[in-house]
């Protein structure tokens, strides 16, 4: 009985220390998600996300160093590329700075996490040909025209049109991008459409249009935004609200529980007086 | 031949006098769960409120429901011993202290649980420093106050004559210091008749005036719950409904109280049958009510086919099938059907169908709260079941049994400290003969 007892007992000992081992030892595997925009003004985007997945559910690694490079080899010093709370870290190449690219023009960007000992190591790849979209909003014959322009960038540095492709037209409201239509660009690569007069903008009246191709198999994201006045002035609306977020109580409020509460402890007061009378043997 | 207040006084001292080896064994349990209640708070406080079993959405649990269960006696308390007081029942005499104290002690228990449930102790005094006049909230924490000192006041005005009556009687073997606190709470009252006469005025309008602060705190209660835009809640018949269930509840409680100080005190002279059945008899017309207003909620809710409440009334349905069906249908039927059927009315089998009248109020309350909380209007992402489903913990149940062994408690010492059955209410000669409270007639 007593070998049986020992030999349990260790096996049940070796697996536990072996599951404790197994804990201490086990890394997490993150998934780096990696995207990069060329915005406005000719500079680049770069997106990063890194999570890590646990029991179906997506959970964000803050604080993670992300690291960029082109081709692998040339290093980008590129700052704020560390992860904030939410996984995401955004670092910006400004425009004008000419990235390599190969033969095919093709410009290829890498975001790397390189890990440490918690989680393990990380990449993730951008592959594009540089092109850009530029928006314009005119009036044509008192019709209100937003105009889209595509170019695409040759290895040596030259423009030709971006034909055929199609680009959204949005305007930005307070969470996301409201669609107002596509445009597809012609052989010349441009194109225009008419813009709805009935949008409401801020204050002024300004509306922020967003014409842009989103995770292109070629180009990439590209993006181009103009602010324009032909919007519908903000005006304050009086809205009636199904809770009292006022200030002071309603009159009629403030009055029936004063008349309540006076009317109540009014009757306390009396029969405390009584009470003094009963003392005081009246 | 009626009895003297002495020769009742005489009967009652050994209620008053030194506790037994029983009473003392009760206590002592009550004060076990009490400390056990104690510690369960004391682990709250120190872990926060993550030891309980409310979450994101269920953030009013078992104390919420525990806060309007005892307010609910309470009121039930003060609404019936007012009532029979203004109406000179005359079998209301051997019961109404009962009454009396069921007010004043839920009303001091009840809003503790207020207390466990709030996680900013530190910002409880902004709620009078500065209280906002139209939350429901603010109507509760000024009605509830105002409820304490009038119930205290209604309960003292009550006392008073017995306290006279056992300062001034001999007979009584209690300590010095009780001999003294009987002097001084008595407050030189001899019974003189202008003394009479102020007591039974400031009685009859202390006696008015909880019935009618107890209807308007409980419906304040209600309307907590009622002018919020939540399924199940968002409902004009909530004041009436929660007043009329906490008489009933307060009736089954009542019930209970008898039949335990009848058998204890042996009180079988005073506290009939006859008694159990014209309360229970109360306890069946409210309970018709009850089951009369639970129906007309939840047709109205069913039939209108809001689709938040039609998903509450699934949920009331499928996962809290037994406790609606404790609640709403054993909670109406069982009293009823012993109250109904003269065979069925015997002591024990009312009292039955009081507690069972208690169980099941108490799962209506909890079916008031947290199902509609489990049942959030908006969607929202990555929900996990655990913060949408409400399971009390052992922290929140051991409050719970202290707050009833509290009551316990109070009731023990409120009976070691003045009979439980009014000697001056039994003493008293009722002067109410015919028309004595009409006004004069003018030729």
């Amino acid at each position: 009985m007593r070998p049986l007892y020992i030999l349990l007992t260790s096996l049940f000992i070796v697996a536990f220390t072996f599951k404790a081992t197994s804990q201490e030892t086990e890394k997490k595997t993150p998934d780096l998600t990696f995207t990069v925009k060329k915005l406005t003004d000719g500079s680049y985007e770069l997106k990063s996300r890194l999570t890590y997945m646990d029991r179906k559910i997506d959970f964000p690694i803050a604080g993670a160093a992300i690291n960029y490079s082109v081709d692998s080899e040339s290093p980008l010093n590129i700052e704020g590329n560390v992860t904030d709370k939410n996984g995401y870290a955004y670092a910006y190449i400004k425009p004008g700075v000419i990235l390599p690219r190969s033969k095919e023009g093709v410009i290829t960007i890498n975001a790397t996490y390189s890990g440490n000992e918690l989680y393990e190591s990380a990449s993730g790849e951008a592959l594009f040909n540089e092109a850009r979209i530029k928006v314009t909003c005119e009036m044509v014959d008192t019709i209100q025209t937003v105009k889209v322009e595509g170019f695409k960038i040759n290895p040596d540095g030259s423009e030709s049109p971006l034909a055929e492709e199609t680009v959204v037209v949005s305007v930005q409201r307070m969470f996301s991008r409201l669609p107002v239509g596509e445009v597809t660009l012609d052989e010349s690569g441009t194109g225009s459409l008419e813009f709805p007069v009935n949008l409401p903008g801020d204050s002024i009246g300004n509306l922020h249009v967003v014409a842009f191709i989103a995770e292109h198999e070629t180009y990439g994201n590209l993006e181009s935004a103009a602010t324009v006045q032909w919007g519908i002035p903000k005006q304050k609306v009086l809205v009636t609200h199904r809770a009292l977020w006022t200030q002071i109580a309603p009159l009629w409020m403030i009055v029936s529980l004063t008349i309540l509460l006076v009317g109540v402890w009014a009757h306390y007061a009396y029969v405390i007086f009584q009470l003094r009378r009963i003392k005081n043997r009246v | 031949m009626e009895k003297t207040s002495d020769v009742i006084l005489k009967e009652f001292a050994p209620q008053l006098e030194n506790p037994s080896r029983k009473w003392w064994l009760v206590f002592g349990v009550m004060l076990m769960l009490f400390i056990i209640g104690i510690y369960g708070l004391t682990y709250q406080i120190s872990y926060g409120h993550d030891v309980t079993g409310m979450r994101d959405h269920v953030v009013w649990g078992v104390y919420i429901v525990n806060f309007i269960f005892f307010m609910g006696l309470s009121y039930a308390g003060a609404i019936l011993s007012g009532a029979l007081h203004l109406m000179k029942t005359p079998w209301r005499k051997p019961i109404m202290r009962m009454g009396e104290l069921i007010t004043v002690i839920s009303l001091l228990i009840g809003p503790c649980f207020i207390l466990f449930c709030v996680g900013r102790f530190d910002r409880l005094h902004y709620l009078i420093l500065y209280p906002r006049i139209q939350s429901p909230i603010t109507w509760d924490v000024i009605a509830i106050s105002t409820d304490i000192v009038g119930c205290l006041l209604y309960l003292y005005l009550s006392f008073i004559e017995d306290f006279a009556k056992l300062r001034d009687f001999k007979g009584l073997n209690v300590p010095a210091w009780k001999k003294k606190l009987y002097k001084i709470l008595a407050m030189n009252y001899t019974g003189t008749p202008m003394q009479v006469k102020l007591i039974k005025r400031s009685k009859n309008i202390m006696a008015a005036m909880v019935i009618s602060i107890a209807i308007i705190v409980y419906s304040v209660l209600a309307w907590i719950f009622g002018v919020t835009l939540q399924p199940g809640w968002h409902s004009t018949i909530f004041g009436p409904y929660f007043v009329i269930a906490a008489v009933y509840s307060g009736t089954g409680l009542l019930i209970v109280l008898m039949w335990f100080y009848r058998k204890i005190f042996k009180l079988e002279e005073y506290i009939t049958c006859q008694h159990f059945v014209n309360v229970g008899i109360m306890l069946l017309i409210l309970g018709a009510f009850y089951g009369y207003f639970t129906f007309s909620d939840y047709l109205t809710k069913w039939y209108g086919s809001v689709k938040m409440d039609k998903v509450l009334i699934d949920h009331l349905f499928k996962q809290y099938f037994w406790e609606f069906v404790v609640a709403n249908y054993v909670g109406v039927i069982v009293p009823m059907v012993i109250l109904a059927f003269k065979k069925f009315r015997t002591v024990n089998l009312i009292t039955f169908g009081a507690v069972v009248t208690l169980i099941s109020l108490w799962f209506n309350r909890y079916l008031i709260v947290v199902p509609t909380l489990e049942t959030p209007f908006l969607p929202i992402q990555d929900n996990r079941l655990a913060w949408i489903k409400y399971t009390p913990t052992w922290v929140e149940f051991s409050l719970f049994t202290a707050g009833i062994a509290v009551f316990v408690m109070l009731m023990m010492i409120a009976a070691k400290f003045i009979p439980i059955i009014s000697v001056s209410e039994l003493t008293e000669k009722e002067e109410e003969t015919e028309n004595v409270n009409c006004a004069p007639k003018t030729v």
